[in-house]
């Protein structure tokens, strides 16, 4: 008899300050069989919980590349309530449960050869980066990928280290933005929101000559932000069904139970999180 | 599969020696056909109870929790029990939200239960306050709708419907009490009918079609009439956990020194904190939209999901509500744009 609400138990092997309330904890299986039995999707997300303080409700950060390379997988959260206080105090060695992977992926089989720009800011980095990071492993298979990502201050983006990566990569073109007045003197990226800094970009491949309608765009940030992303996009009359996004409502479960994820008739934790924007379209805008 | 219904008598004396055989046994008789309140008369809590433990575990060192493997089975593991004098729309309920628990990865917690219980209802013999089953529970279920269904026969004896062969099965030689007599077939079809043909009880003057309602609410999902509506509501969730269909819970941690427990708790779609984010951002800010997601959910989401309403017409909601919110009020205020749908 399975019991739908046991987790995994695994091990914090890295800690990491990504920024300020921001932490990267890297995971590891206990039990050998458990990490033999797991893989996942690009885009799935887990229930992270700490015995005694309760689940919270994030984005598997790491590839499925990663994970089959060196057998973990890494998390990312903002610390903001009593989970994440308490999971955000945990040091190397400690355990932490884990229940994965739920949720819809990605599909990045069907992206094959085509370019690919990601939008994104803030928090909303790490469910992307599992995605640019699947990419890059098989970057032959891709066309060039940008990336666009914005935080409020210089201080708030997150995954420092990769960013300056990606700018060296070639087949990667990175804008990184931040938002007005939280720039600092040595600031050599972009000032503004995200999405006004895609429609520039946007603007600027239209502009010379380059054509919008084999690119795959991926977005992903809050509620009010995908909207206007959407909007921006709509005005570039790009494909409905070539913008990807990942929504991120309250959930509990994770498989669809205990209702509160929902949209509609449409359950984010089981139908989703990752959606079309034909499909959010689609929904009644209770999100 | 159809398995045609058998019927049979059996007397009230013979019916607690059976029960007291069972005692014996080791299974559980839960009798609600007693004067039980209308909230322990809905059986939902003995299949979902308001908390229950999904997950035991022990702090052995700093951070490093052990999780009991032993207890594992145990935990899911449900004991044999005899439900009698259950409502027949609560009984429906179980049927309804049954698939939610079962499809997808299977709450084993839910479904242990189910499968180790006997549900046997009792036939209304009339309309209750606020009562409207005969309006959503189509008629045909109406009769299937637990594993035995009772009516008084006489002073001294039950009529009873089996609707499967479970009973057999659980009862073992003890369901020799009960003495076959297809003829009550009769009894069973007159007295359903004259509950259906009764006179609604005063409040429900209007009960729309369950299609228009359910084009009426989504339709006007962006309109004021829920704010309006629920313009009382104090969002203490009476309503949800009354009703034998709400089914939404919350997954929480107790922790005592060294011990601790993961529990599924019952949540309600009436509080704000049930859809909060993290950032702040609320996709159900007000009651009115919460109240919306309540009506939603019923008629229109789970009949997209399940191909069921998820309300079984038990009336609750209304009787129970201290600041007198009454969906049945809602609907007849809406009468004119929902007949036009």
């Amino acid at each position: 008899m399975e019991n739908i609400y046991r987790p995994y138990v695994m091990e914090v092997i890295k800690r990491k300050e990504e920024a300020p309330m921001v932490v990267t904890l890297r995971l590891k299986f206990k039990e050998k069989k458990d990490e033999e039995r797991f893989s996942f999707q690009t885009g799935q997300f887990a229930e992270y919980g700490l015995l005694g303080e309760g689940e919270c409700t994030f984005c598997l950060a790491s590839s499925p590349t990663q994970f089959a390379r060196d057998k973990y997988i890494e998390c990312t959260f903002r610390i903001v309530g009593k989970v994440t206080s308490a999971l955000g105090r945990l040091d190397v060695g400690e355990t932490i449960g884990v229940r994965a992977p739920y949720g819809a992926h990605f599909p990045i089989e069907s992206w094959k050869g085509k370019k690919i720009i990601f939008a994104t800011g803030g928090i909303a980095l790490p469910p992307i980066r599992s995605v640019i990071w699947n990419l890059l492993d098989r970057k032959n298979e891709f066309g060039q990928i940008s990336i666009i990502y914005g935080a409020k201050t210089v201080a708030d983006l997150v995954y420092k280290d990769e960013i300056k990566q990606w700018e060296d990569m070639s087949g990667v073109t990175m804008i990184s933005t931040v938002d007005p007045g939280g720039e600092t003197p040595g600031w050599q990226g972009k000032i503004g929101y995200f999405p006004t800094i895609m429609k520039e970009h946007l603007a600027k491949i239209v502009a010379d000559g380059g054509n919008i309608d084999d690119i795959i765009f991926v977005i992903c940030g809050p509620p009010v932000v995908i909207k206007i992303t959407l909007d921006i996009l709509d005005s570039f009359k790009v494909n409905n069904d070539a913008i990807f996004t990942t929504l991120e409502n309250r959930m509990k479960c994770g498989f669809g139970k205990c209702g509160r994820c929902n949209v509609g008739e449409v359950y984010v934790c089981k139908d989703g999180p990752v959606f079309t924007a034909t499909q959010i379209k689609q929904m009644l805008p209770d999100f | 599969m159809t398995i045609t219904a058998s019927f049979y008598k059996i007397t009230k004396s013979s019916l607690a020696t059976l029960f007291a055989e069972q005692k014996q046994k080791g299974n559980t008789i839960i009798d609600l056909s007693g004067n039980g309140s209308d909230l322990s008369k809905s059986c939902k809590a003995l299949f979902f109870p308001a908390t229950e433990k999904v997950l035991e575990y022990k702090i052995v060192d700093k951070g490093v929790a052990e999780v009991k493997p032993d207890n594992f089975n145990d935990e899911t593991k449900a004991v044999n029990r005899f439900i009698f004098g259950a409502n027949i729309c609560d009984a429906y309920a179980l049927k309804v939200v049954g698939p939610v628990f079962g499809e997808g990865p299977v709450d084993r917690f839910f479904i242990n239960k189910r499968e180790a219980t006997i549900v046997a209802a009792i036939l209304c013999d009339n309309k209750k306050n606020a009562c409207f089953c005969d309006q959503i529970i189509p008629r045909s279920d109406y009769s299937n709708a637990a594993d035995l269904v009772f009516t008084e026969f006489d002073e001294n004896s039950w009529a009873v419907r089996s609707n499967n062969n479970r009973s057999i099965d659980f009862f073992g030689n003890g369901f020799l009490h009960f003495i076959e007599d297809n003829t009550l077939k009769e009894l069973f079809d007159k007295k359903e009918e004259k509950l259906f043909n009764s006179e609604n009880p005063e409040e429900i003057n209007y009960f729309p079609k369950l299609e228009a309602l359910k084009k009426f609410i989504e339709k006007n999902f962006n309109s004021e009439i829920f704010n309006d509506a629920s313009m009382n509501c104090i969002g203490c969730a009476t309503c949800t956990y009354s009703c034998p269909t709400c089914h939404c819970f919350d997954i929480v941690d107790e922790k005592k020194y060294y011990n601790g427990e993961r529990r599924k708790n019952w949540d309600s779609c009436a509080f704000s904190l049930f859809t909060l984010h993290a950032s702040g951002h609320n996709p159900r800010e007000y009651q009115g939209q919460r109240w919306r997601q309540r009506l939603l959910h019923k008629f229109s989401i789970y009949k997209d999901r399940f191909d069921k309403i998820a309300c079984v017409g038990c009336g609750r909601c209304i009787r129970l509500c201290p600041a007198g919110v009454n969906m049945l009020e809602m609907f007849e205020k809406w009468k004119i744009s929902i007949d036009h749908m």
